[in-house]
């Protein structure tokens, strides 16, 4: 593999907790900790896990939205922590993001053609007619009509909303783009839309996307490779056919059990995880996954050392310190995924 | 599905509404004509407001066809007076709240976007600025100054003024730079000088709007009171305030002196309140049927 249009390593973010009368820090939450990976140019990686997992965070901090405590991150061989001011504007038009909410991310007082030319004057691609021009194309290029840029986003639907963040995000012909959750606001049959949509530019335009997820089912039409979140850690990291064929962390099969099914009378069998994650002001010692691990071998050894994020197969990386490195014979109450895979494909 | 007409920021939603509102339209017809009537004074009103018309013979002279309001104690017609200190007070108004805007946005905004020890300075000089009365404070500045020339009294006006709308917008800018629009902005690589026009600033701008309407009618009467002490504008120029304060020592002999400035006053500070008010309905949020 070629150098990495991305990486990220040891990113760690800490958040103040202030209190008491004088508002001083009484502590720290860990939202995102020691951190590492790359993305190649043109692929798609996912990062998945639940809410509070610090997946929206890691993206932040690698637009610089938010100031890592800790970390490297190189992008495109420039180490976008070292990069002020004027700087680091420049650079952020290489970079950019597309949220979640689609009815917070739009300015309701200016209109979708005002903003999505906003890049295009910052970055003074274009001006004038000539920026009308690149807006209206652009709009086309999303799916929404041209003639629309004199209106407000109150008068667009949430996927048209959408449409329009991502134009505004492509305005300025970034190389990289973090989605976070771009589709998870949506309705079922709009998301398919967006996601077949977010595809084709991929395509056209050479695109490298970090996919920000909790929805693993929209992840496997999408990814090439998926990093699993738990507690500010990444526990997995592996291709998305590995992943979704042969998860190494009891977490991610957790996780894969919990999609839904098409046919609701399909046997399955769910993996329910005991407890609630624990907080990431107080995270648990050694392995955070240990209070909530339901793998035979756990045992003490589980609750003294950080595992490490290690390849255990070739490309397969995972922070077990049951899983041996180079075998891929699990423990696996692999029931649970033969019977998702045979419910979506009965033909395997 | 619904929307919140004002979060769409479309302007010509709020003129509609405006235009709707009975109140807003009349106390908007009101101002207009108080305006355009002292605006037009020096064509319309019949005698000069400085000269004494005759001392020994017109001194306090009932309302008649040739002296509409009267006359005062040194013969000058009232009418012509109240047209032309209806200028200088309307004017001081307008130009002391334009200060006071200009101040306090700029101080809000700056305040709103900095960490957090410069805000909670540049705060805490506002709620030290907003303890103090601003009564008090004027009577102080203004006596403390040998004279005080309009300009003076305005600037003076003004500087007292702009701390609640420092704080307005401060707190308007603080709810919304976390916003993921605002986050988009700066993704895209917007200056912070861009930032806060094209995106916080507009946000501020309506209770600004609203703040500030209302802010003139204080301080026409705020003008007034000081004129009426002798410590505002100073005569023989009239404003509504002096012209009133002439006519105080004569009010049981002569009323028509005080109340036809004073007649005035009430009309134009209920007339901008009410337009004030009006506003301020037209900017709330509320839910409209989706277009």
């Amino acid at each position: 593999m070629s150098a990495p249009l991305l990486s990220v390593r040891g990113l760690s973010k800490d958040f103040p907790i202030r209190g008491g009368i004088l508002n001083r820090v009484q502590g720290s939450v860990r939202a995102v900790t020691d951190v590492s990976f790359d993305v190649a140019a043109g692929e798609t990686l996912a990062v998945v896990g639940e809410s509070g997992c610090g997946k929206t965070t890691t993206g932040r901090c690698i637009l610089r939205l938010v100031e890592p405590t800790a970390g490297e991150i190189t992008f495109d061989g420039v180490d976008l922590r070292t990069l002020r001011g004027a700087e680091l504007r420049r650079m952020r038009q290489h970079i950019q993001l597309v949220f979640q909410d689609p009815y917070a991310s739009l300015n309701p007082r200016m209109t979708i053609g005002d903003t999505v030319k906003e890049g295009l004057i910052i970055h003074r691609l274009a001006d004038g007619a000539a920026a009308d021009k690149r807006v209206q194309s652009l709009l086309d290029e999303v799916g929404l009509r041209p003639e629309w840029t004199k209106r407000y986003p109150h008068e667009f639907s949430g996927g048209q909303r959408q449409r329009v963040g991502i134009a505004r995000a492509l305005a300025v012909e970034p190389k990289f783009i973090v989605l976070d959750e771009p589709v998870s606001a949506l309705d079922v049959s709009v998301q398919a839309q967006v996601i077949n949509l977010l595809q084709d530019l991929q395509r056209d335009r050479g695109l490298t996307y970090l996919f920000i997820a909790h929805d693993l089912g929209v992840v496997e039409h999408l990814a090439t490779r998926v990093a699993v979140m738990y507690l500010g850690r990444i526990v997995e990291l592996t291709t998305a056919e590995t992943l979704f064929a042969s998860p190494i962390m009891p977490y991610t099969q957790a996780l894969l059990s919990a999609i839904p099914l098409p046919d609701p009378l399909a046997p399955r069998d769910r993996i329910v995880l005991e407890g609630d994650p624990p907080s990431p002001a107080n995270p648990p010692s050694g392995c955070v996954f240990h209070p909530r691990c339901f793998h035979p071998g756990k045992d003490v050894a589980c609750t003294q050392a950080v595992p490490p994020l290690e390849e255990k197969a070739p490309g397969h990386w995972a922070a077990c310190i049951k899983q041996p490195a180079g075998t891929t014979d699990f423990f696996l109450p692999a029931a649970a995924l033969r019977s998702r895979r045979a419910a979506v494909s009965p033909a395997t | 599905m619904t929307s919140i007409a004002l979060a769409s920021g479309d302007w010509r939603v709020i003129a509609q509404r405006l235009r709707t509102d009975r109140r807003s339209l009349l106390a908007g017809a009101v101002l207009a004509a108080m305006i355009a009537l002292v605006l037009l004074g020096p064509l319309l009103s019949p005698y000069r407001p400085y000269e004494q018309l005759d001392i020994t013979h017109l001194v306090h002279a009932p309302p008649s066809a040739e002296h509409l309001l009267g006359t005062d104690s040194y013969s000058r017609d009232v009418l012509s007076r109240v047209l032309s200190g209806g200028r200088v007070s309307l004017a001081v108004a307008t130009s002391a709240v334009l200060i006071e805007v200009l101040v306090g946005v700029l101080w809000g905004l700056a305040s709103g976007l900095a960490g957090r020890g410069i805000d909670t300075l540049m705060m805490r000089i506002v709620d030290a600025g907003l303890s103090v009365p601003r009564v008090l404070l004027l009577l102080a500045l203004l006596a403390a100054m040998p004279s005080v020339p309009v300009w003076l009294l305005v600037l003076v006006l003004g500087l007292t003024g702009w701390f609640g709308t420092a704080r307005l917008v401060r707190g308007e800018v603080r709810t919304i730079r976390g916003a993921d629009y605002v986050l988009a902005a700066r993704a895209l690589g917007a200056t912070p000088a861009r930032l806060a026009l094209r995106h916080l600033l507009p946000h501020a701008l309506g209770p600004v709007l609203v703040a500030s309407t209302l802010a003139v009618g204080q301080v026409i009467v705020l003008e007034a009171g000081l004129s009426w002490l002798g410590i505002g504008v100073q005569p023989p120029q009239p404003s509504w305030g002096n012209i009133i304060g002439d006519g105080y020592e004569f009010i049981a002999s002569a009323p028509w002196v005080s109340l036809g400035p004073g007649f005035c006053l009430v009309l134009v500070v209920l007339a901008v309140s009410a337009l004030g008010d009006g506003l301020r309905d037209a900017l709330a949020p509320r839910q409209l049927p989706r277009t």
